[in-house]
C-alpha cells in the first residue's frame, strides 16, 4: 500500500489567500495539483469571498485541499492562519490568480534539498493577462535571490516580490516565527522578505519552474487609490518601528519611500502630507 | 441576554448545589431557563441563565455543545453579525441563534475568530479534549465579566454578587482602591472592592489549563486594541463622512434591530437617542416603541425632560410611553445603587436607568441605547477643557488665577478647581473627568484621606498611536477606555438588566467605532459645537429646530435631595462614628465639605454623595 518511492520526498504546503478570485483560483489551484512533485497539501483560504470563489475550489475534487472559510480581514491574515494549518518542511505562498509551471517546486525542491543551509529558493516570472496569455516585458524578472534585504528596499526592478515565486524552508519560517503583518497588505510581502531578514541565503532555479505571474486591470497592486498609498506608508513605518534594517539599508529605504511618498501625496493633492515626505527626502541627502 | 458564571479548582472543589447557590443571584439576568456543566472530575463547573432573545426554543439553550462534540459554551451577549460569519465560514447550524455560530467558529478557527465577532459578549469556551477553558470579553465591555483568582481557584461571572456568595472566597476589601473611587465615582480597571476579584480585560481572552494543579496567574491576550485602529490619517471630507457615517449607523440599527421578542429605544429626547429612534423606525416598517422618564415641573424643575422626547417621538411618529416621575418616587429604589451595583458606585443617574427600564420591559424585552456616542463625537465640555488645560499660557498662569477664584461666585470656583492642576502634570487626564464631574481632585484627597495613597500613574498613562492625537482627542480616547467602559457601560447592563431587559448600544458596533476614532477632530468639534458631524447626520431624518436647547441628561436632583429628603443618609453615613469606623478619611474633613455645602457650595454635593456612598456600601458589605 505505501509508496516508498515518495515517503523521502518533503511535503510543501501551498497556502493560496483568495478573496473574490472565482475568475483564476481554480487554475492556479489546477497548477499545484498538476505539479511533477506530488507531496503537496493545499491550503485555500476563502477570505469572505462574496462571489463564486467557494465553488470553484468545491468543484474541484481532491483530497489534498484543505478549504478554510472565513471572513474577510485581508491578505495577510488569510496567509497566517492557513500557515497555522501548514504541515509541510515547505510553504509557498501562492496569489490565487497565479499559475506555477509543472516543474516550479520540483525545480526549488532538488536546489533546497541538496543544500540544507539555504532558507529559501525562487526563480523567473512571466507575466500573463487575464486570458492566460504572455505578455511581452519590459526586461526578464526574477525573484530576489542575492542581497535581498537590499534588494527589496531598493525597488531593484529586475527582481519581484511576490511571494508566489518563492519556496520557503518551514524550518526557517518557524524559526524567526516569521508572520504576515496584518497591518499592511499590498506591501506585506516586502514586509516578510526582510523579517526574513539578514544572513538567510536563497537559491535559484536558472532554467524551467517559472512562475506565470498574472497582470490584470483589476489586481489591487496597479490601481493607485489612497488606499493603496496608506498601504505603502504604514509599510515604511512599521519596518522603521520593528526596526528590521541596518543603518545602510535604512537610508535607502527612508530616501526611496520618502520620494514615493512624496510624489504620491502629490498626486493625491495631499500637500501637508507631500511637503512632509519631499522634507524628509532632502534630508536623506545630508544623512 | 444571560448571566454566566464559572468556577475552576483541581484543589478545592465545591459541590453543584454550592454553586447553583450562586447561580441563583443573578436569577433576574436570565429568567427563562438555567443549565449546569461538570467536567468528569468536578475541577470545572460552567453555569448559564438565560433570557431568551434569538431563537426561542429548547435547543439553544445553554450549556451549549459543538457539533464535533469536543467544545461547549457558557455565553452572555449578542452577536449582530452571526448571519454573515455563518455565511462566510460556511457552517451548517442545527439552532437559529448566535450561540451556535460563535462555537462553531471557534471549532474551525479558535482564538482566531474572536476579532470578527461584532457584538457584545462575555463568553466561556471548554475544550473537553485538551481540557482547557478560554475566556473571552467584547471590546469595550458592554457584557460585564469578573473573576476571583487565588492561585487555587479561578471563577468568573457576569455579576461580582455571584463571586460573593460562593463560599469559602476570601473577600478582603482592597482598601486601595476606594481613594480612586472618590476620585472618579467608579472603581477603574483592572481592580474592584474585593482583593482577589478584579475586571476582565476589554478586547481580551485567557486561556486557563486545567491540567495543572495549581492555576497558572491569568495571562490576557489582546484580539483588539483601540491604539491599534488609531490610523495615521483622519478623514476630513465633511460631505464624506457625512455619507459614510450615515450608512455606518444604519447599518449598526439595522444589525441591532434583529430580535425574535419585541424591541424599542430609549428615547430621552437628545441628540443621541434621537438619531437611534430616527433610524430604526426607519427601518422597521411598523411603529417602533419609546419610552422616556422625566420629573414633574416644579420650583427646580424648569423642565420636564419627557417634554422634548414627547416632541421628538411624535414627529418620528413612534409609539411613546413616559413616565413622569415625582421625587419620591425614587426613594424606594434608593438602595439599589448598593445592592445592584455590587461595589461603590456613585453615577445616580443609575435611578432613572432602572425606573426607564422597568418601564420599557413592560412592553419590549430589548432596547436600544444612545451610550457611547458623546464619548465617540466629543459631546462633552471637558474636551474642550482638556484643550485649554493644555494650552501653555494658561498652564503657567493658573497659579495666578486660582487663588482669585476663589471668591468668585460658585461657579467661579467650580472653574477655579479645573485650574488646580495636579503637581504630576501626567495626571491631567484623570483631573478634568474629576472635576467636570465634581468628584474629589487628587490634591482634595490628599487632605481628607487617612493614608493618602492613591495611584493614578497607570490610568493617565499615554496610549501608543499613529498619529500625534489632539488634547480633545486624547481626553475623549481615555473616555472610551475607561469612563465608558467602568462606569457607563456598568450603569447600563446592570440597571437593565435588573429588570430582565436586554440594552443594545448601537453607537459601539466594530465599523462605527472604527471609522469613528479616525474622523479628524475638527469635524467633531466645529463652529464651537460639540458633536458637530452627529448633529449634522441626525438633520436628515429631523428638523434642527427640535434641538435647539442645551444638552440636557438625566439629571437626578441629588443637591436638593441631600438637603430634604435625603439629609438621613449624611446624618447615618457621614455620623463621626461611621467615618471613625471604617477610617479611611477624617472626619473634620467630611464635616468640613458638609459645613460648606448647608451653606449654599451646591457643587459640593456630588463629592459628598461619593463619600456616604462608600460608607453606606461599607456598611452593607462588611
Amino acid at each position: 500500500m505505501l509508496n516508498t518511492s515518495t515517503n523521502k520526498s518533503p511535503l510543501v504546503s501551498v497556502i493560496i489567500p483568495c478573496y473574490n478570485g472565482e475568475l483564476f483560483v481554480k487554475k492556479s489551484i489546477l497548477s499545484v495539483l498538476q505539479q511533477t512533485h506530488k507531496e503537496i497539501e493545499i491550503i485555500v483560504v476563502n477570505d469572505g469571498s462574496k462571489d463564486n470563489t467557494y465553488d470553484e475550489i468545491n468543484s474541484i475534487n481532491s483530497p489534498l485541499i484543505t478549504l478554510i472559510n472565513k471572513p474577510n480581514t485581508g491578505v495577510s491574515d488569510s496567509r497566517n492562519i492557513g500557515l497555522k494549518y501548514a504541515k509541510g518542511q515547505y510553504l509557498l505562498f501562492l496569489d490565487a490568480d497565479d499559475i506555477l509551471e509543472f516543474d516550479f517546486l520540483e525545480k526549488r525542491l532538488e536546489i533546497l534539498e541538496n543544500n540544507k543551509s539555504l532558507d529559501y529558493c525562487t526563480g523567473e516570472i512571466v507575466w500573463i493577462d487575464e486570458k492566460d496569455q504572455l505578455i511581452a516585458m519590459p526586461k526578464k524578472q526574477f525573484g530576489i535571490y542575492e542581497n535581498t534585504i537590499l534588494n527589496v528596499v531598493a525597488f531593484n526592478s529586475l527582481f519581484s516580490t511576490c511571494p508566489s515565486a518563492y519556496l520557503f524552508r518551514a524550518s526557517t519560517v518557524k524559526k524567526k516565527s516569521i508572520q504576515f503583518n496584518t497591518k499592511i497588505s499590498s506591501p506585506a510581502d516586502r514586509f516578510f522578505l526582510l523579517e526574513f531578514g539578514y544572513g538567510t541565503t536563497s537559491g535559484f532555479v536558472k532554467n524551467g519552474g517559472k512562475l506565470f505571474y498574472r497582470i490584470n486591470t483589476q489586481s489591487m497592486s496597479h490601481l493607485f487609490s489612497k488606499k493603496l498609498i496608506f498601504d505603502q506608508e504604514n509599510y515604511f513605518y512599521e519596518v522603521l518601528k520593528n526596526k528590521l534594517l541596518r543603518p545602510q539599508e535604512k537610508a535607502i529605504l527612508v530616501k526611496k519611500m520618502s520620494y514615493l511618498l512624496f510624489a504620491s501625496f502629490l498626486k493625491l493633492k495631499m500637500y501637508r502630507y507631500s511637503l512632509l515626505y519631499l522634507f524628509k527626502y532632502l534630508k536623506s541627502f545630508f544623512w | 441576554m444571560c448571566g454566566i458564571l464559572g468556577y475552576i479548582s483541581n484543589s478545592k472543589k465545591i459541590t453543584e448545589e454550592t454553586f447553583a447557590l450562586s447561580m441563583q443571584t443573578m436569577k433576574h439576568r436570565g429568567p427563562d431557563a438555567n443549565g449546569i456543566f461538570v467536567n468528569q472530575n468536578a475541577s470545572l463547573h460552567l453555569g448559564h441563565l438565560r433570557l431568551s432573545i434569538l431563537d426561542l426554543s429548547v435547543s439553544s439553550n445553554q450549556p451549549f455543545y459543538s457539533q464535533c462534540g469536543r467544545y461547549i459554551i457558557i455565553y452572555n451577549g449578542e452577536l449582530y453579525n452571526f448571519k454573515e460569519i455563518k455565511e462566510d465560514c460556511k457552517i451548517q447550524t442545527k439552532t437559529t441563534g448566535d450561540t451556535e455560530i460563535i462555537i462553531e467558529s471557534f471549532a474551525q478557527h479558535n482564538n482566531s475568530c474572536f476579532s470578527w465577532l461584532n457584538g457584545m459578549f462575555a463568553f466561556a469556551i471548554y475544550d473537553i479534549q485538551e481540557n482547557k477553558i478560554t475566556l473571552c470579553r467584547d471590546r469595550f465591555g458592554i457584557k460585564p465579566l469578573y473573576y476571583y483568582y487565588d492561585g487555587d481557584r479561578f471563577a468568573f461571572s457576569s455579576e461580582l454578587k455571584a463571586l460573593k456568595k460562593i463560599e469559602g472566597f476570601d473577600l478582603a476589601l482592597n482598601k486601595m482602591v476606594f481613594s480612586e473611587f472618590l476620585h472618579l465615582g467608579y472603581i477603574p480597571f483592572p481592580n474592584t472592592a474585593y482583593k482577589n476579584i478584579y475586571k476582565f480585560p476589554v478586547g481580551a481572552y485567557l486561556e486557563i489549563d486545567l491540567n495543572k494543579e495549581k492555576i497558572d496567574v491569568p495571562e490576557f491576550k489582546y484580539y483588539w486594541k483601540l491604539n491599534e485602529q488609531i490610523s495615521r490619517h483622519t478623514y476630513t471630507d465633511e460631505t464624506e463622512v457625512k455619507t459614510e457615517l450615515k450608512r455606518l449607523l444604519e447599518d449598526s440599527v439595522s444589525k441591532q434591530l434583529i430580535s425574535d421578542v419585541p424591541i424599542g429605544t430609549f428615547l430621552s429626547g437628545g441628540i443621541d437617542s434621537s438619531l437611534i429612534t430616527a433610524i430604526a423606525a426607519k427601518l422597521k416598517n411598523n411603529k417602533i416603541k419609546t419610552f422616556s422618564i422625566g420629573y414633574e415641573k416644579n420650583q427646580y424643575n424648569k423642565f420636564n425632560e419627557a417634554h422634548f422626547a414627547e416632541t421628538v417621538a411624535k414627529q418620528i411618529g413612534t409609539e411613546h410611553y413616559s413616565l413622569t416621575l415625582k421625587e419620591e418616587d425614587i426613594l424606594p429604589i434608593l438602595s439599589n445603587i448598593i445592592s445592584t451595583y455590587d461595589e461603590p458606585y456613585a453615577d445616580s443617574s443609575a435611578y432613572p436607568t432602572m425606573l426607564v427600564s422597568k418601564l420599557a420591559r413592560e412592553q419590549v424585552t430589548v432596547t436600544l441605547s444612545g451610550d457611547g456616542a458623546d464619548e465617540l463625537f466629543m459631546g462633552y465640555g471637558m474636551y474642550n477643557w482638556s484643550q485649554r488645560l493644555n494650552n501653555p499660557i494658561i498652564k503657567t498662569l493658573s497659579p495666578v488665577f486660582y487663588p482669585l477664584t476663589k471668591a468668585g461666585s460658585n461657579k467661579i470656583k467650580r472653574a477655579g478647581l479645573l485650574l488646580k492642576y495636579p503637581e504630576n502634570n501626567a495626571h491631567l487626564k484623570t483631573h478634568i473627568f474629576s472635576q467636570e464631574q465634581y468628584f474629589f481632585s487628587e490634591k482634595e484627597l490628599e487632605e481628607i484621606l487617612v493614608e493618602p495613597v492613591i495611584n493614578l500613574n497607570s490610568l493617565n498613562e499615554s496610549i501608543q498611536t499613529n498619529r500625534q492625537l489632539t488634547n480633545r482627542e486624547k481626553q475623549s480616547f481615555w473616555d472610551i477606555s475607561n469612563y465608558l467602559v467602568d462606569d457607563l457601560l456598568v450603569k447600563v447592563d446592570r440597571a437593565s438588566m435588573l429588570y430582565s431587559l436586554e440594552s443594545r448600544v448601537p453607537f459601539l458596533d466594530n465599523n462605527l467605532v472604527d471609522y469613528a476614532l479616525n474622523i479628524d477632530d475638527s469635524l467633531k468639534h466645529k463652529h464651537g459645537i460639540n458633536k458637530y458631524i452627529l448633529k449634522e447626520v441626525l438633520y436628515t431624518y429631523l428638523p434642527k429646530n427640535l434641538f435647539e436647547r442645551p444638552k440636557w441628561g438625566f439629571a437626578v436632583p441629588i443637591s436638593k435631595w441631600l438637603k430634604t429628603n435625603l439629609y438621613f443618609l449624611i446624618e447615618k453615613y457621614l455620623s463621626k462614628e461611621c467615618i471613625e469606623k471604617y477610617n479611611i478619611i477624617h472626619f473634620k474633613a467630611a464635616d468640613d465639605i458638609v459645613k460648606r455645602f448647608i451653606k449654599g457650595e451646591e457643587y459640593l454635593y456630588v463629592r459628598i454623595w461619593v463619600m456616604l456612598l462608600l460608607h453606606w456600601w461599607l456598611e452593607e458589605n462588611t
